[in-house]
């Protein structure tokens, strides 16, 4: 069960995620904030990087004086459990209540409910 | 371990005092200088109070020991214990390890008895650092496991702040307070006012969100100030001290003096920090921060922003009045923290040592020696007592050990009482421990040299150092003193120098004795005196304070003469000596009637090469017997006459000589080797060689005899 963060956080678990290094370094995070218009203090950064690290969500490794950080929770990992979260909270469980309000409430675009009938379809032949 | 506790409890009074000495000076100095000041200053009364250092001199240590000797008097522990052994009076000692031994036996038949409650008691008393160490500690693990519950409390509904904005400007506010740390900022709906958590990351917890920009300003700053300052173990350091020092009140005082303290410097710094012109919004933000009545009493361990209603009060007078100190000021405050520095040093603890120090060889106190602890407590108290007993009882070694436990004062007295009461015995046995040059030495020097009591004063001799005896040396050549002249000439161990020295003096004052004897008409012809014409036997001369005497003996002597001084060691005339004198001191030298005839070994040579060794025979001795050297030689310059183990090896230099005796020869006179010497343990009866030898130029002519006399048979 992962635990929940906050949108600041959220906002830099998606740059770590986004990176396609192994590790990130943490000017790369301050400049991507700076490039996202969010920019921070450098103490800001270091104690929502610190909460990550102690909800799971990032691990560092020292070198010398820098951090090297690294994901422990993929970007799918989170958002299966923040969808499973959303689920429970507003449609207790049902996917169905999900899937036919996104029809119903006009939520998706036609090319959007094309790829998803497509992608139903595909799992019942498979199943 | 009871001398640890002593030694805390006196610690605890110094700090006692020292914090009376604070509070006093804070009631005219508050307001005039400088808060931070005020708080540091009690880290030096901290540290008196957990630090058991103290410089060897202090102005209580006399009082502690006073106090510590009226204690063990009146401890019941004390009482019940048996009395001090008492080496010199065996059945004493006797019966007072019976005692001990009941007393061994007694703790099981008193608790089954009518005293229960009193053996507790005493068993609390015997084991009071225990009792105290417990409470300390159980009073510790309290005030932790306090600090964890609230800690857990805070913590449970703790949420991280998510606000980039209000994180941005505590990071801001860090940057300015130079913080390196990544400071943590919290909400916690469940506390009453801002605090800061965490010995190493810190944490900042606040009430709400819902805080005005300025005012989260000030909070953070005052936090951060805290941290910075380390506030949070100074405050753990105080507890600490609290918990140890549990039984002094003054204690308590100074810890919640502390806290307001910590909260008025860190007031101070932070309008240090920002000027003055915002003391009034800082002042409000104090004031809101304080609407909300505390929901968790206990504070112990966090640092908040206010403590309680009075010190805000007074915080807020202070913080209105805050103004940038002065020159006059800071030189004052200089000042002042030496002297209570210096005086929180010198106040001083007490110190079992000098106790101790008596007694080196005791081992250390452990749990099971409480007895063994308190004994050398007593020790001082208890060789007072003894020593008299032993000077009574004529034990001079004992009265050494006694002795030598004895503070300066006492053995003052007591050399002092020894020189009164003449007994020399004990003078040698107690000079004997005292430093060299010590101040005893000296003003015992000073008096036996007034009195003319040489033989005091010779044992004194052997305790003074090189230069000290120079110049006591000097001074009697000014006064012309001969006899202490050659004490010390003696006491130098001579160089060449003082050979020659020693050389012309001695034959002034042979020149000076002669004048004085022919002054009441004895006249001197080589060794032998003359009265009136006849040769003397005997002729005595011994000082009114027994110190030096004159004896010479001639066999072809037809008068016995003895010369007669007054108090003052001058001559008044010559006397002939009464039969029973005579009886009497030739019973002294020789006891001739008990004497089984002696072995006389003749001597004569025509020359002895210098260095070699001339063997005269093995001889077997027995402790008591007597040996006589009378040997004469013509020419040369030295003549050594030794009994010797073994044959001596030519260059060796660890020969043991038996009853040497090496003369130099006196210019205008014989050179003759005469001695006496009786055979006395550490010597062992046995069989033994005789050698006679030129030391230094070879011999010429050698006569004369020398005789053992075996020992008298009772």
């Amino acid at each position: 069960m992962l635990q929940q963060i906050s949108d600041a956080e959220l906002e830099i678990m998606k740059i770590v995620w986004g990176n396609p290094d192994e590790v990130t370094l943490f000017p790369y995070i301050m400049n991507e904030l700076t490039k996202k218009g969010r920019p921070c203090q450098k103490n800001t950064l270091i104690v929502l990087l610190s909460r990550l690290m102690n909800k799971g969500f990032l691990s560092a490794r020292k070198i010398g004086r820098r951090n090297e950080y690294t994901t422990l929770v993929s970007e799918t990992e989170y958002q299966t459990a923040q969808t499973k979260n959303f689920l429970n909270k507003i449609y207790e469980g049902s996917a169905k209540g999900l899937v036919s309000n996104l029809i119903m409430g006009d939520l998706l675009a036609d090319e959007e409910y094309e790829e998803l009938k497509k992608l139903l379809e595909k799992g019942n032949k498979e199943s | 371990m009871n001398t640890v506790l002593k030694s805390f409890l006196s610690m605890s009074f110094s700090g006692g005092l020292l914090i009376l000495i604070l509070l006093f000076g804070k009631r005219f100095l508050k307001d005039r200088i400088s808060r931070q000041w005020q708080y540091y200053i009690w880290l030096v009364v901290v540290l008196r109070l957990l630090l058991p250092f103290g410089p060897p001199v202090s102005l209580l240590g006399d009082a502690y020991q006073a106090v510590d000797q009226a204690f063990e008097q009146n401890s019941p522990a004390s009482l019940q214990q048996p009395p001090m052994n008492n080496p010199g009076d065996v059945s004493d000692h006797a019966a007072s390890m019976k005692q001990a031994k009941e007393n061994a036996d007694s703790p099981t038949d008193d608790l089954t008895a009518s005293h229960p409650l009193q053996d507790i008691i005493t068993l609390l008393i015997d084991h009071r650092w225990l009792v105290w160490l417990i409470i300390a500690l159980g009073l510790l693990i309290r005030k932790i496991t306090i600090y964890q519950s609230f800690i857990r409390y805070i913590k449970a509904g703790l949420n991280p702040v998510s606000d980039i904005e209000m994180l941005d400007r505590l990071s801001m506010t860090a940057q300015q307070t130079s913080v390196k740390k990544p400071v943590e900022l919290c909400v916690n709906p469940l506390v009453s006012s801002p605090l800061l958590i965490g010995f190493f990351r810190p944490c900042i917890v606040l009430p709400c969100t819902d805080i005005p920009k300025k005012d989260f300003q000030y909070i953070v700053l005052h936090e951060l100030t805290h941290y910075k300052r380390r506030d949070i173990f100074y405050k753990w350091l105080v507890q600490i001290t609290v918990c140890l020092h549990w039984f002094n009140p003054l204690v308590y005082l100074m810890s919640r003096e502390i806290t307001g303290a910590c909260e008025f410097s860190c007031d101070e710094a932070v309008l240090a920090k920002m000027g003055c012109g915002i003391a009034q919004d800082y002042g409000k933000t104090l004031l809101d921060a304080m609407a909300a009545v505390g929901k968790y009493k206990e504070k112990l361990g966090a640092v908040t922003l206010s403590e309680n209603k009075q010190l805000l009060k007074e915080r807020l007078g202070a913080i209105m009045k805050f103004k940038t100190p002065s020159k006059k000021v800071k030189i004052l405050t200089a000042v002042l923290t030496l002297c209570i520095v210096i005086g929180a040093s010198f106040v001083g603890i007490y110190t079992g040592g000098d106790v101790q120090a008596a007694s080196p060889d005791t081992p250390p106190d452990t749990i099971d020696r409480p007895l063994q602890a308190k004994r050398q407590q007593n020790n001082g108290q208890e060789a007072a007592s003894q020593i008299e007993q032993y000077y009574n009882a004529d034990s001079v070694p004992l009265f050494q050990i006694a002795f030598s436990r004895l503070d300066e004062e006492t053995q003052d007295k007591w050399l002092d009482r020894i020189y009164t009461d003449d007994r020399i015995a004990f003078w040698g046995a107690a000079v004997g421990l005292l430093e060299e040059d010590c101040a005893l030495i000296r003003r015992y020097a000073e008096k036996t040299y007034a009195d003319d009591s040489v033989s005091w004063f010779s044992v004194l001799a052997m305790h003074m150092s090189e230069d000290t005896l120079e110049a006591w040396l000097d001074k009697a050549l000014e006064d012309q003193n001969p006899s202490f002249q050659s004490v010390l000439f003696n006491a130098l161990e001579q160089d060449d120098e003082s050979d020659k020295l020693r050389e012309k003096l001695e034959k002034e004052w042979a020149a000076a004795q002669t004048a004085e004897y022919e002054a009441v008409g004895v006249t001197m012809d080589g060794m032998d005196y003359y009265y009136q014409g006849q040769l003397a036997g005997i002729f005595l001369d011994i000082r009114s304070n027994n110190s030096f005497c004159t004896l010479h003996t001639n066999p072809k002597g037809t008068v016995n003469l003895k010369i007669v001084r007054n108090e003052k060691n001058e001559i008044t005339g010559v006397a002939y000596m009464t039969e029973s004198e005579v009886t009497e001191l030739m019973g002294d030298m020789e006891d001739p009637d008990n004497n089984t005839d002696p072995e006389i070994i003749p001597v004569d040579f025509k020359t002895v090469t210098a260095g070699e060794p001339v063997f005269l025979g093995d001889y077997t001795l027995s402790v008591g017997d007597r040996i006589l050297y009378d040997v004469f030689a013509e020419t040369g310059n030295r003549i050594r006459v030794f009994f010797a183990k073994d044959a001596p090896k030519k260059g060796q230099k660890d020969m043991v000589y038996y009853w040497a005796a090496s003369i130099l020869r006196q210019p205008g006179e014989p050179l003759k080797c005469t001695a006496d010497f009786t055979v006395e343990p550490p010597a062992k009866s046995g069989t033994y060689k005789l050698y006679l030898q030129a030391p230094d130029d070879s011999l010429g002519n050698v006569k004369g005899h020398i005789s053992i006399a075996p020992a008298a048979v009772p």
